[in-house]
């Protein structure tokens, strides 16, 4: 039951999006979350239709996953709309419904809101969807260098990721070993009132919690035994490759940034 | 309570691209009462086929016989529940299952799912903990403070307290030392005596199959590879090392001295039988 | 699954990794760079070519390569031994099986060797450093190689070849060098074609065999086995004994298995029997079955041959030699038949 949920998100292809560094992509996401919000008119919202929809189609992911990514924000999407719909009282009265009234600019804002959560999940998903979670995890630790003068514990931050990220599988098998052991004890997980299932999940949790504490402990003890020492004096076999297309990518960042400006209003 | 399958197949994330099929066409009958063991190496399929046995998984085609119960694909959990209950499975390091604070709660757990009152539970509590070898002063303490071996007969002593027809164990002495382990077993077949309950036994161990069971399955690439009589299995040492597989040692052993003594001797299972058997050709008078 | 990072951050601190860590920030040292060659590594290079010139097998060189000089040790302040006043000298080249029953002592010392725990008394010295020396402890760890028990608990990389990497990571060892070391040590322990592999994907006996490549990567004098096959299936324990047969015969490697296993430690050079923290027995395996009842008395589980003749002994039939396999065994009861 648990063996069908994938592990992140990434979906192995081979593509431009998929080669690139996974800084550059951190880089890109991270400007694009920000310029955004220069969008303000429909000239302006079509160049960043435009970019997004032809990233996702470099990006080789089937469309059927860009979509289930899509699917949980659907409901937030709406709600917004809906409130910009009758919240915002600019422009001609398109629609008078006797207790309120859409006008125009409304019904203009919440189809700019909706399209601008749209594109935000889309690109944002397609770096999970195109980038090892350990990738991400090195192009962060990589960025976020210039934070440990300021004593941010970036190294030990991007250990825990990585461990955490190998230690999923293991702790899922775990968690449906215990599942069905309890089962045949005559433990049930998937039926009754709310408050007897989450009873139902303390005789998961505890033997989960102390399965972890003993794993981690071992864990501990053979990075020990191996010479880890933390951070420093510590050489890396994961190599990032800053390449063209990298730079390219930061280029077009800056292209589509000075095009907002221009184009909007 | 009789249990048996009929042409049981079962595939893992069925429809996904991790589509994989443990079980192919798999029938067997266990009568009531008997003592079987499952042997073959990981990923024989003999996880898979016990799960089916109490109903924690169902076939993805076929039939699992528990008692008058039938499991197929398309079975409601509800009646699961009774099967589960009438056949106790006690999981590879069930001692990872353990959760309450005492451990008492905790056998208690599976009764009390079942239905038993608290009375009834806490008297099963009392009773199977001293079937595994406990006294009554643990059932107050945490499991937790117990040694590996003692919390694995908690955890042995909560499936029992169910009172099941049938127990299944999975690999009962992985880990354990090796006198935990000769211990372990004496101690299942001794539940066995007295309580007349079914036992099926999954294991690596030859000597513990050649030792305890009445009848052994060989299980290979998710099929039955051989199935009888402990004597009849270890006779086909070739088609057992097939499958990398060998035979127990005091077979081997026997094999070895007929070969040099050449004579016939007895079949022998257990240590003490080999000396038997060399005391019988060792004694001043018989001749070789 | 979240909170797996939150346990990390609780109990590693606890295990002195942490502290460690920051005492030697605090020191401000260059960490011992030296991966290249060292006297250890000679002199194991010698010992294997001749033995590879004379065509033998192997050759146990006379330097010692461990020392342990009246070590005691407890957990607790208050708490009992768990080590008491021991001694022992380890050969370079030599494979010693330490035999005992749970809680006999026989993990405390191996986490003892490689400076994860130190003694409250007496020194340990490896080559010419000691584990109470703070300093030498990240070149006792290099040089002293640990495979646990639970195949799992490892491993720490997401892939086999990052895992294999990770010990030559801490040390600092430049990423080319990395690479061919990943890639001699895979071989070395046939897994070369599983670097991109992750741990959930192999078998607890493949698993156990890159942490052995993880050891090996680092270049170790001695492999410590902390009962290393005991959570296998019977072909994990073949493949993993396999492969430290090979890694000491071929190689020189130091091993140092610790076991319940006696069946394991027959295959040594020299066993050691311990019970409630002392030795009780010392010597090679011939020897030390030469008093089955004191193994037995230390917990233990007599091997298929030796306990048919101890059985045989108790009903009057004597046989001169003690039999470790079932071979002699066959052998001493066909002689024994032909003297009457």
């Amino acid at each position: 039951m648990m063996q069908n949920v994938i592990i992140g998100q990434y979906i192995p292809a081979d593509s431009l999006i998929h080669r690139m560094d996974p800084r550059s992509k951190l880089i890109a996401v991270f400007i694009f979350v920000l310029i955004v919000f220069l969008a303000n008119n429909w000239l302006s919202y079509s160049l960043l239709g435009i970019f997004t929809i032809g990233t996702a189609a470099i990006s080789k992911v089937p469309f059927s996953y860009l979509l289930k990514g899509l699917k949980p924000i659907f409901w937030i999407v709406l709600f917004t709309v809906i409130l910009h719909l009758f919240m915002t009282k600019e422009g001609p009265v398109l629609l008078d419904l006797g207790w309120a009234k859409i006008h125009e600019g409304g019904l203009v804002k919440g189809v700019f809101i909706a399209f601008r959560l749209f594109f935000l999940i889309l690109l944002t998903s397609l770096l999970t969807l195109t980038t090892t979670p350990i990738d991400i995890t090195d192009g962060l630790e990589n960025l976020l260098a210039p934070l440990k003068r300021l004593k941010f514990p970036v190294h030990e931050f991007a250990l825990m990721m990585s461990i955490s990220l190998r230690f999923i599988p293991t702790l899922m098998q775990e968690t449906e070993k215990i599942m069905k052991a309890q089962s045949a004890r005559g433990a049930e997980f998937s039926s009754g009132p709310i408050q007897q299932r989450i009873k139902a999940f303390v005789p998961l949790l505890i033997p989960l919690f102390i399965s972890a504490f003993k794993r981690a402990e071992d864990l501990a003890l053979a990075m020990e035994a191996r010479g880890y020492r933390g951070g420093e004096g510590r050489t890396k076999l994961r190599l990032l490759q800053w390449k063209m297309r990298d730079s390219f990518c930061l280029f077009s960042m800056g292209v589509l940034i000075v095009a907002l400006v221009i184009f909007r209003s | 309570m009789e249990l048996s399958t009929e042409q049981v197949s079962h595939l893992y994330n069925k429809g996904t691209p991790m589509e994989r099929r443990a079980l192919y066409d798999v029938s067997i009958k266990i009568p009531s009462g008997s003592f079987y063991a499952i042997i073959g190496h990981t990923g024989s399929g003999k996880s898979t086929l016990i799960q089916h046995l109490n109903g924690l998984l169902k076939p993805t085609s076929g039939s699992v016989y528990a008692g008058e119960t039938t499991i197929r694909s398309d079975e409601k959990a509800k009646r699961l529940r009774d099967v589960r209950k009438r056949v106790g499975m006690v999981f590879q390091y069930p001692e990872h299952q353990l959760f309450e604070e005492t451990i008492e709660k905790d056998i208690c757990f599976g009764p009390r799912n079942f239905g038993a009152s608290e009375q009834k539970a806490k008297r099963k509590a009392k009773e199977t903990l001293q079937l595994v070898g406990l006294n009554e002063e643990f059932l107050q303490r945490s499991p937790f403070e117990l040694s590996g071996g003692q919390m694995r007969r908690v955890a042995i002593a909560g499936v029992l307290a169910m009172e099941p027809d049938v127990l299944i164990l999975d690999e009962p002495t992985a880990g354990l030392d090796p006198s935990g382990q000769k211990e372990m077993m004496e101690l299942f077949a001794t539940l066995r005596e007295q309580k007349k309950i079914t036992i099926i036994l999954v294991t690596h161990s030859m000597e513990d199959a050649a030792r305890y069971a009445e009848q052994i399955v060989v299980m290979a690439r998710g099929s039955i590879y051989m199935q009888g009589k402990p004597a009849e299995i270890f006779q086909q040492k070739e088609k057992l090392h097939e499958i990398g597989l060998d035979v127990p040692e005091a077979i081997q052993f026997i094999k070895a001295l007929e070969k040099q003594f050449n004579i016939k001797l007895p079949k022998a299972f257990t240590v003490e039988e080999v000396v038997e058997v060399v005391r019988s050709i060792l004694k001043v008078g018989t001749t070789p | 699954m979240f909170g797996d990072n939150l346990f990390l951050a609780l109990v590693a601190p606890k295990t002195g990794a942490h502290a460690l860590f920051l005492h030697v920030k605090k020191l401000n040292i260059g960490y011992g760079r030296n991966y290249g060659q060292n006297n250890e590594d000679t002199g194991r290079a010698m010992v294997r070519t001749i033995a590879e010139k004379r065509g033998v097998e192997r050759r146990i060189a006379m330097t010692d390569i461990i020392n342990v000089t009246n070590v005691s040790f407890r957990y607790e302040d208050n708490g009992p031994n768990r080590l008491s006043d021991m001694n022992l000298t380890i050969k370079q080249g030599e494979w010693l099986a330490v035999a005992g029953h749970n809680g006999s002592g026989k993990s405390t010392l191996a986490k003892l060797l490689n400076g994860l725990l130190i003694p409250d008394a007496g020194a340990i010295e490896i080559g010419p450093f000691q584990t109470s020396r703070e300093n030498d402890l990240w070149e006792i760890r290099r040089r002293v190689g640990m495979v646990f028990q639970n195949p799992d608990n490892q491993f720490v990389g997401t892939t086999v070849k990052d895992d294999v990497a990770f010990g030559l990571e801490n040390n600092g060892v430049p990423r080319e060098e990395m690479i061919r070391r990943i890639e001699e040590s895979l071989s070395r322990v046939q897994m070369l074609g599983y670097e991109d592999q992750e741990p959930h994907q192999l078998s607890g006996g493949q698993k156990q065999r890159i942490a052995i490549a993880g050891v090996l990567a680092q270049k170790p004098s001695v492999i410590i086995l902390d009962e290393a096959t005991s959570m296998l299936d019977p072909r994990g324990r073949k493949e993993v004994l396999k492969t430290i047969q090979e890694l000491n015969k071929q190689d020189g490697i130091t091993v140092l298995s610790i076991t319940h296993d006696l069946e394991e430690a027959i295959q040594s050079d020299r066993m050691i029997v311990m019970k409630q923290g002392r030795i009780v027995q010392s010597g090679p395996p011939r020897e030390v079955f030469q008093h089955p009842e004191l193994l037995r008395d230390a917990g233990l589980e007599l091997p298929f041959a030796l306990s048919i003749q101890e059985k045989l002994k108790e009903a009057g039939y004597e046989l001169n030699v003690p039999t470790l396999t079932q071979t002699e065994l066959v052998e001493a009861l066909w002689n024994y038949r032909q003297s009457k």
